[in-house]
């Protein structure tokens, strides 16, 4: 009779359909302060689809915490769903959301209009604000870049050496930088940013820095002012306790907390660089785009050669500027020459690649025989310094091209060799020279092959007997790696159980969270389980196809397990047990 | 004292042989040289030959050569410049000579001579070391690789350039063995006496049958690259006749030209005793 009652009830429950209510808690609030907008859907407990409203002055959080529940009160049951956005508001006013719809389990539910007042700040707001104001300070004290270059404006297409330094306070827990400084700004060009140079202890806005500072090569490409800054990611460890007697999380000691690791974004200060257009007045008809200070040579390896025989022509540019940048000069090749294209080489400071020695080289072949002229390579640059072109040909170089060996076609030598004309034969006095000390003796004409001696096959052991340690090494060292992880799961599952006897879901969903960790890195092959933050491993979780329910039940938990460790909410409620099955369950089901 | 002087008196008897080994070869060199300076040129050739038969050296065999080619003797000269060549592969004087007197006799260069690619003979053993460097270490790095568990793709890409690498140097060393043996079963084609061998015509014939009488097939010059031939037991073909005589198939490097050739118009560049 119980049972038919409460099903006849649920089921009226159900033919009303689901209920949308909603509310700002607190509805009033003044500027500097937060407020939940809650939406409540009686009836269902199925999954939300919807697009987050936006109003403007408000700012509406994305990742609602969403809270399902389920009663039976007086034999009438009733599922509820509660979504509580965070809203923050940027001016003072009343802010109305107009109604909007959400889907759940395919249908549609409007959502009723809510109206938020803004009052103007307090004296304890404004108090808030500032401290809030002083801590973002400190926080951009605490990691920050900086770049420098050489001179205060730069031509169009000159190249200067610049310093990138990421400046890190040394009580910031950074555990690693992710990416070397990346330039915001398309009107510069850097050359590849390595390893950088680390410095320690460096003072400055009285806090104490590592350095890290990158040599680069900047070039301008656009003239007029643009802008250039560079970002780089960093992740630091940070406490949980969001609430602690600090409020930074950085000043809390990590290693006395529970810390997680958090990525940060380091921008650096965005600068304007003149940059100048170079002057037409004056540009010599061998200017090619070279700016800097440089000076010029060229050489031949021989002056004197054949009639078809390669000379190699060497033209070098010395200096500082963009070498980089310069194309190899065009020689003309006339009727003298056949020449082919250039071959590049650079030695120098190949960080930054101003400084140092491009080299180009080309092949020359004459064609005609006699006393040849190499022409000179008009090159010229503009000096930055002086602010005028500079032409620098290089000199001629004469070479000396003589006829070479004539082949004697056979109708003209049809004797033998033997009675041949002694005159149409070329000295041998110059090829065939006696050597008159015999030089080094050996027993054998040819050494037999390595590949044929026993000694070489021999020896294939010493590297064989190297490859069989390193297996031998990487088999024990993986067996103790998961015996070292299977003791960890053990401790772990072991810690859960015990939380529920001594009624604890703090420690309970402390070692949940460290069990999961251990499992999705065990899955997903993750090198280091006890980094992994919870988006990461919700990140994973998908990534590994779980089903969305799974996903959404493990971000609660994890979302509670922040949560609970020093705030307790409404979970502190549940019973542990349940906690403890719920975890163990969805442990079981995540791939 | 006794053991000492025992010692002493074995240590001088062993030590003998060698250095009169050494003297001789040396002494045999000089002669020569004094002998060609007196442009005594057959005196010259039998020292400088007879010193090749004790040890081996590229000066030598460089003087001998000059020697056949003042001769006019083509085909020996060309052989003692290769021999000369295999010693110092790098003598740019070397090379000159031999293609001046390959011009002079007019003899084609074989593809032999023309190896200056990265897979001649003399580079076998550089590709070997090359083919066991990549072997070990790219079978070790993946063998660190997999118990580190550095990333998958990493670890794909690095064995598919080992197989890369490694299928370039046994591939590698596959083409410098083949050349090696090619060299090793190269002869050149010489007349039986170095009076005759003046290249007017005395052509050497590639014979059908191994005897005198038989018609040949064709005819190379003296100082021309011929391949002896092998017989599926890895022996050199050869036949002697009923009068003693023996005879051995060579084939040009192409194998165009082929037949049988007798012993004394063929000498080796490396000799069979070495191989």
């Amino acid at each position: 009779m119980i049972l038919s009652i409460s099903w006849q009830s649920l089921l009226f429950s159900q033919n009303q359909g689901p209920r949308v209510e909603v509310s700002f808690s607190p509805p009033s609030i003044t500027l500097a302060n937060n407020t939940i907008y809650k939406i409540v859907i009686h009836g269902t407990q199925d999954n939300l689809q919807y697009s987050t409203p936006a109003v403007s002055g408000l700012k509406i959080s994305d990742s609602p915490q969403v809270f399902r529940s389920y009663s039976n009160i007086n034999g009438v049951n009733s599922a509820r769903l509660e979504l509580s956005f965070q809203v923050r508001a940027t001016r003072q006013g009343n802010f109305t959301i107009a109604p909007w719809n959400v889907k759940v389990g395919g249908n549609l539910l409007q959502v009723p209009a809510a109206t938020l007042q803004v009052l103007a700040p307090s004296q304890q707001d404004l108090l808030r604000q500032k401290r809030q104001q002083e801590q973002e300070k400190e926080l951009e004290q605490a990691a920050f870049i900086e770049f420098s270059t050489t001179r205060p404006f730069l031509f169009e297409g000159e190249t200067v050496p610049a310093t990138v330094q990421l400046f890190l306070w040394d009580r910031l827990p950074v555990t690693r930088i992710e990416q070397a400084p990346v330039k915001n700004g398309d009107s510069f060009s850097i050359t590849e940013l390595r390893q950088p140079n680390e410095k320690r202890n460096v003072l400055r806005n009285g806090k104490r820095y590592a350095v890290f500072s990158w040599n680069v090569g900047l070039t301008a490409a656009i003239a007029g002012q643009p802008k250039l800054s560079f970002s780089t990611l960093i992740r630091v460890r940070v406490s949980n306790r969001r609430n602690g007697p600090f409020g930074s999380p950085f000043r809390n000691d990590p290693f006395f907390g529970f810390g997680r690791e958090e990525q940060l974004k380091v921008n650096g200060e965005e600068r304007e660089i003149e940059v100048r257009p170079l002057p037409m007045k004056g540009r010599p008809a061998g200017f090619q785009g070279a700016i800097g200070n440089f000076t010029s040579q060229s050489r031949i390896d021989s002056d004197q050669v054949s009639l078809g025989d390669p000379v190699r022509l060497v033209f070098e540019i010395s200096g500082t500027g963009n070498l980089a940048a310069i194309p190899a000069p065009d020689i003309s090749s006339g009727k003298n020459f056949k020449i082919g294209p250039p071959a590049f080489s650079f030695d120098g400071n190949q960080i930054t690649k101003h400084e140092g020695k491009q080299s180009f080289e080309y092949i020359l072949t004459p064609l005609v025989a006699g006393l040849l002229e190499v022409p000179p390579i008009e090159f010229a640059y503009f000096d930055p310094l002086r602010e005028s072109f500079v032409s620098a040909p290089t000199r001629p170089h004469p070479l000396q091209v003589d006829r070479g060996k004539q082949w004697i076609p056979n109708d003209q030598g049809n004797q033998s060799p033997d009675n041949s004309n002694e005159s149409t034969r070329p000295s041998t006095s110059d090829l065939f020279q006696t050597e008159v000390e015999p030089g080094e003796w050996r027993s054998l004409l040819e050494a037999s092959p390595l590949i044929e001696k026993p000694t070489f096959w021999y020896l294939q052991s010493i590297p064989l007997a190297g490859l069989c340690s390193l297996s031998f090494w990487g088999i024990r060292r993986k067996m103790k790696g998961k015996e070292k992880f299977r003791r960890k799961e053990n401790s772990l599952s072991k810690q859960m159980k015990d939380s529920v006897g001594f009624n604890d879901p703090s420690s309970l969903l402390l070692a949940f969270r460290d069990l999961l960790r251990l499992k999705i890195a065990k899955n997903r092959k993750h090198p280091n389980p006890s980094s992994l933050a919870s988006d990461e491993i919700v990140m994973l979780l998908k990534a590994g196809k779980n089903s969305e329910e799974v996903i959404n039940s493990v971000k609660e938990l994890l979302r509670n397990c922040d949560d609970q460790e020093f705030a307790g909410n409404e979970l502190s409620k549940q019973p542990v047990e349940d906690l403890y099955r719920k975890g163990f369950g969805l442990l079981k089901k995540i791939r | 004292m006794s053991r000492l002087l025992f010692v002493f008196v074995s240590f001088m008897m062993l030590a003998y042989p060698f250095g009169s080994y050494a003297e001789s070869e040396n002494k045999l060199f000089y002669d020569a040289v004094r002998a060609e300076a007196e442009e005594d040129f057959d005196s010259a050739i039998r020292f400088y030959e007879e010193s090749a038969k004790i040890s081996h050296s590229a000066n030598l065999y460089g003087n001998l050569a000059n020697l056949y080619f003042k001769k006019e003797t083509y085909g020996r000269s060309i052989l003692n410049y290769r021999k000369a060549l295999l010693l110092d592969p790098k003598n740019r004087e070397l090379k000159a000579n031999l293609s001046f007197v390959q011009e002079i006799a007019r003899i084609e260069s074989s593809a032999i001579d023309k190896q200056n690619s990265y897979f001649s003979s003399s580079s076998m053993d550089a590709w070997t070391i090359f083919t066991t460097f990549v072997f070990w270490i790219g079978l070790g790095g993946m063998a660190l690789f997999f118990f580190l568990q550095v990333n998958r793709i990493f670890q794909v890409i690095f064995f598919l350039f080992w197989i890369c690498l490694n299928s370039l140097g046994v591939w590698a060393v596959t083409q410098t063995r083949d050349n090696h043996d090619l060299q090793n079963r190269e002869v050149i084609a010489v007349a039986p006496t170095t009076g005759e061998d003046s290249n007017a015509s005395k052509a050497i014939y590639l014979r059908v049958s191994a005897f005198e009488g038989s018609i040949s097939n064709t005819s190379v010059e003296p100082g021309e690259s011929l391949f002896l031939e092998m017989e599926k037991n890895n022996s050199v073909k050869k036949h002697t006749n009923s009068i003693g005589e023996t005879w051995y198939f060579a084939r040009s490097l192409g194998g165009r030209n082929r037949g049988w050739v007798r012993q004394d118009q063929l000498l080796r560049i490396v000799p069979a005793t070495e191989r």
